[in-house]
């Protein structure tokens, strides 16, 4: 039985996906939008036909007229159900990367081109377990739905399909549509505490082999450029009508931390990864520089958010086909 | 988990619409069921206020159990275990109000919903005016509304989703029409139980002095008559109105009485199992001669209820013909329905406005028959009788017709009508004649009746109803139970059956102009009105009663025959061909203009509502000298403005708050408040 809805459910599939093609911009039009009743519209049509028996029976045209008059909200319930989806479009605006074993958002805009209300719009993906996210828009409206899916693995995450259904105005009708997007998410491997083998810290004292900007001790000032930290800036010069400078200071590589996957005390890849992670974010957090030694893949000491985002993807994405 | 509703739980608005719904979906049901029931409906919903304020749980079975074993053992008490259509509604609207007690989730409230139709439905058994269609289409809308909260994400403020609701509704109703018009009727599928006690209306199948006067202080409506064919243009129906008879023409005939006992009058053959020969050819003991004038008059009468099965019409009938009931006719020239009324009803009726009733043929049967008085009863009467007699036996140049107008110069002289006659003992009609002389139609009728078959003139009381004023509105015949009325026939050896209303002698205006004007001042106020006095107001109740007759008449009436002849002359045939066409192209029409209307929006550069009105508002800035900067945000504008004049900053602030929920944060029940205080700011 099993196996004959999965096949079943393979040519729905098959079908919908010839109609749709994967993209980032989807317009909602009688295309790709597919409608039905559901099993409380079926009900519904029972009522009816028990109004109209009570009506044929007692000869009453009034229980007749409203009998008529459901059948006749069934059908515009068709319109109605129809019209709170069609002419929307959505825009796949990007999914912020999470660490495995949370939850990933990917955000779209929908936008209304009607001159209508929409209402209860619900988004969801096709293996997410999370409740739907509904959406409400106002007449030629915008909204922003985040859509959320459950990111189990390190590495690359595709949504897969997305379900859009709607049951407003009175849950007759069911409206959905299946849209493929080519939105994807990066997840990060989730941090692992660990120790930290001796090994991957150089900690040589004294001079150093080569200095690097950054550190504690003052060695000139250059001119400021935007984006250099305020409490760097020489104040007592620009005091002095100099002008804006930045006091550099260098420092000696006293301490240069590699990350190196080789020597994580974990024999699998994945445990090793998670290690590797949970130390980049010490690191970060810390604001020390750190550089990462991957087999393949080297990453040059150094800190800071656009560094941590580097490195984590790294992680991520070792071994992965992107 | 249900993705289907927005939230499972029962929010308090939900609770409310619910609440009003149900209550005004049901009120007009409590009137015909046992008294108990609205105080099950408080329960229930006291109860399911007290969970929702967390005072009280949701009963548990046991409790549920009890609550639905009292309720149904109380109905079975009440209807002494009747089955009827009360009975049925009954159990529908306690189960119904129960439900409350145990309402969960959405699915419960949907569930209510929907026996909330067929509450609805039930209305229409009990009633079906104007009024009570016009509140049902209120009660839908009620239900409309709760139903479209359970699948919104959040809750309108009452006007708007009243308005959403209506909205909804008035568009279902062109398919609703369609449907209406072309949907083939179908006769009942099986026997139904029908109202149990139906109050019988009208005079009974006797009649003994008082019936009549104390019925002739209803107004209430015993029937209405159009002239003419049926299906008439308007412009032919005003012809018509020119072929109504004079007031003292209509004489609409119900039923004889010829059996007198000394107090009630009967009809001898009894009512309940009379032979109905075909309803197209008169039997063949209605002997009329009809080839002197040749005049038909065609009418339609739609009659109220009143449980019984004669009916009415002006002698002599020569075709009956009805939807929906049988109809025959039987002896001495009376119309009945094979049974009793309970609906209304309307059939169509061919008289001959000319008659004369053969001149032979009264079988001694008959004769004997209405030649019959108690002994011992009346003996005065009998006396004066005989002296009569004694005159014509005596002078050949008298005949029958003599006595009678003996008789009608006798009321003639000395008597008085009136609503309130003297009571009278056993010998009623010696009191009557010698004493009281004071009287209203039956005594009338029956002492008449008395003194001719007394003086060997067969003779019978007739009864019915006289007159009916005309609608001005719509040119019909509005005939009340207060125009019943009592009269006689005599049977006449060179004439046949002649009517004789003595009534007519002592009252000559009750004829010509009805009760109202034969009534002195005093006596008309025991009469209910059925119009007001100022002349605007009862203009208004005529246009409210051809209201009612056309709904009856084109709505409730609206059976196969009707369809049959509406279809035609909107379609110009009944080719089946036609009647698809019309069908599919409606239905077909209201959709595509649907899906039109919702392209052509999709199309057209609009500004939202919010929009619209803060541009409106921010132009009255303009005026004074305030003008937004291109590019300055609303939230900007409001601090600049704000600074510069800082009376208007608080309320300024305030509206562009409400601006912003509304235009960015989906917040649309914020509407109205910054309409409001848009309209409100002080310059």
């Amino acid at each position: 039985m099993a196996a004959i809805t999965n096949i079943f459910e393979g040519m729905i599939f098959r079908f919908i996906d010839r109609r749709s093609k994967s993209s980032n911009d989807h317009k909602l039009n009688h295309n790709n939008l597919y409608i039905l009743p559901t099993v409380r519209g079926w009900l519904f049509i029972g009522l009816t036909a028990i109004i109209w028996l009570l009506g044929t029976n007692y000869q009453n045209n009034l229980i007749l007229g409203l009998g008529f008059w459901l059948i006749s909200l069934f059908v515009l319930s068709i319109l109605h159900t129809y019209g709170n989806l069609v002419g929307l479009s959505l825009r796949f605006k990007g999914a912020p990367a999470v660490f495995a074993g949370e939850e990933v958002f990917f955000h779209f805009n929908i936008s209304n081109s009607k001159k209508l209300w929409c209402d209860n719009i619900e988004l969801r993906w096709q293996y997410s377990a999370f409740e739907s996210c509904r959406v409400c828009l106002s007449a030629k409206g915008e909204a922003v739905a985040k859509v959320p899916m459950h990111g189990d693995e390190r590495g690359v995450l595709h949504p897969g399909r997305m379900l859009l259904q709607s049951y407003y105005p009175l849950g007759l009708f069911r409206c959905w549509t299946w849209l493929r997007w080519d939105a994807r998410a990066i997840i990060y491997p989730q941090p692992l505490k660990c120790d930290l083998a001796d090994s991957s810290v150089t900690d040589d004292q004294g001079d150093g082999e080569h200095p690097m900007r950054g550190g504690e001790d003052f060695s000139s000032l250059k001119s400021y450029q935007p984006g250099d930290p305020p409490k760097h800036i020489a104040w007592k010069s620009y005091a002095r009508g100099r002008g804006l400078y930045t006091k550099e200071f260098s420092q000696n590589l006293s301490r240069e931390r590699w990350l190196d996957f080789t020597g994580m005390p974990f024999a699998d890849v994945e445990q090793r990864l998670s290690g590797l992670c949970y130390w980049a974010l010490e690191y970060h957090r810390e604001d020390e520089n750190y550089g990462l030694l991957m087999p393949g893949t080297q990453i040059e000491p150094d800190r800071g958010d656009g560094h941590r985002q580097a490195v984590l993807e790294a992680l991520a994405l070792f071994d992965k086909c992107v | 988990m249900s993705r289907e509703y927005s939230k499972t739980g029962v929010s308090r608005h939900t609770l409310i619409w619910l609440f009003v719904a149900q209550g005004i979906s049901i009120f007009p049901l409590f009137f015909h069921l046992p008294s108990w029931l609205p105080l099950v409906w408080l329960f229930s919903m006291g109860w399911r206020v007290q969970v929702y304020r967390g005072a009280w749980p949701y009963p548990g079975f046991l409790t549920r159990f009890v609550l639905g074993a009292v309720c149904v053992t109380g109905l079975f008490i009440s209807f002494a275990g009747s089955l009827g259509i009360e009975s049925m509604v009954a159990f529908l609207v306690v189960s119904f109000t129960l439900k409350l007690v145990e309402l969960r989730a959405k699915k419960d409230v949907l569930l209510v919903v929907y026996i909330g139709f067929i509450a609805i439905a039930a209305h229409f058994l009990f009633y079906q005016s104007f009024a009570i269609t016009v509140y049902s289409i209120c009660a839908c809308l009620l239900y409309l509304a709760v139903w479209n909260t359970l699948y919104r994400t959040q809750y309108l403020p009452i006007k708007m989703q009243l308005l959403s609701s209506a909205r909804l509704l008035l568009q279902s109703m062109p398919i609703m029409l369609i449907l209406f018009l072309v949907l083939p009727r179908l006769g009942q599928l099986w026997h139904v139980p029908l109202q149990k006690g139906a109050a019988t209306t009208g005079f009974s199948d006797s009649m003994s002095p008082g019936d009549f006067s104390s019925l002739s202080r209803s107004k209430a409506v015993a029937f209405r008559v159009t002239f003419g064919a049926p299906h008439l243009t308007d412009e032919a129906r005003r012809a018509e109105v020119a072929k109504i008879p004079p007031p003292s023409g209509r004489y609409w005939r119900a039923l004889v009485f010829d059996d007198f006992d000394g107090r009630k009058w009967r009809y001898s053959k009894g009512l309940a199992s009379h032979r109905l020969s075909s309803s197209h050819v008169p039997p063949s003991s209605w002997l009329f001669d009809v080839q002197k004038e040749p005049d038909m008059l065609e009418y339609q009468v739609l009659l109220e209820p009143h449980n019984q099965r004669w009916l009415f019409t002006l002698m002599a009938p020569r075709q009956v013909y009805s939807q929906q009931l049988k109809i025959g006719f039987a002896d001495d020239y009376l119309t009945m329905a094979r049974d009793s009324v309970m609906s209304r009803t309307q059939y169509h009726v061919i008289s001959h406005r000319n008659y004369q009733a053969a001149q032979s043929g009264l079988s001694k049967e008959a004769r004997r028959r209405n030649l019959l008085l108690p002994e011992h009863f009346n003996p005065k009467t009998i006396a004066l009788a005989n002296e009569w007699r004694k005159e014509v036996v005596f002078n050949t140049a008298l005949n029958d017709r003599h006595i009678v107008n003996k008789a009608l110069a006798l009321y003639r002289e000395k008597f008085t009508y009136t609503l309130q006659p003297p009571a009278l003992g056993s010998h009623s009609v010696d009191q009557f004649l010698f004493g009281t002389q004071r009287g209203f139609c039956e005594h009338f009728s029956a002492s008449f009746v008395v003194l001719m078959r007394a003086a060997g003139v067969p003779a019978r009381v007739v009864v019915g109803y006289l007159g009916g004023e005309l609608n001005p509105i719509d040119n019909y015949l509005v005939v009340r139970q207060s125009d019943a009325h009592a009269w006689a026939e005599v049977w006449l050896p060179d004439e046949g059956w002649r009517r004789v209303d003595p009534t007519s002698a002592v009252s000559p205006d009750r004829i010509e102009l009805g009760l109202d004007e034969a009534l002195t001042d005093d006596e008309r106020a025991l009469l209910d009105s059925a119009y007001s006095s100022s002349p605007m107001m009862a203009r208004l109740q005529q246009h409210i009663e051809a209201l009612n007759y056309n709904w009856q008449r084109w709505v409730l009436g609206y059976d196969t025959a009707r369809q049959v002849n509406v279809l035609e002359r909107l379609l110009g045939g009944l080719q089946a061909w036609r009647i698809a066409l019309f069908f599919i192209g409606g239905c077909g029409a209201v959709i595509v203009v649907y899906l039109l209307w919702l392209s052509i929006t999709a199309r057209t550069r609009y500004s939202s509502v919010e929009q619209r009105l803060y541009l409106r508002f921010i132009a009255r800035f303009k005026k004074r000298g305030f003008e937004r900067a291109p590019g300055e945000s609303p939230r900007d504008f409001a601090q600049r403005i704000g600074l510069e004049h800082p009376t208007w900053q608080a309320e300024l602030s305030l509206i562009t708050k409400l601006f912003y929920a509304v235009a960015y944060q989906d917040q649309v029940q914020q509407l109205p408040a910054l309409r409001r205080h848009i309209r409100k700011f002080k310059w």
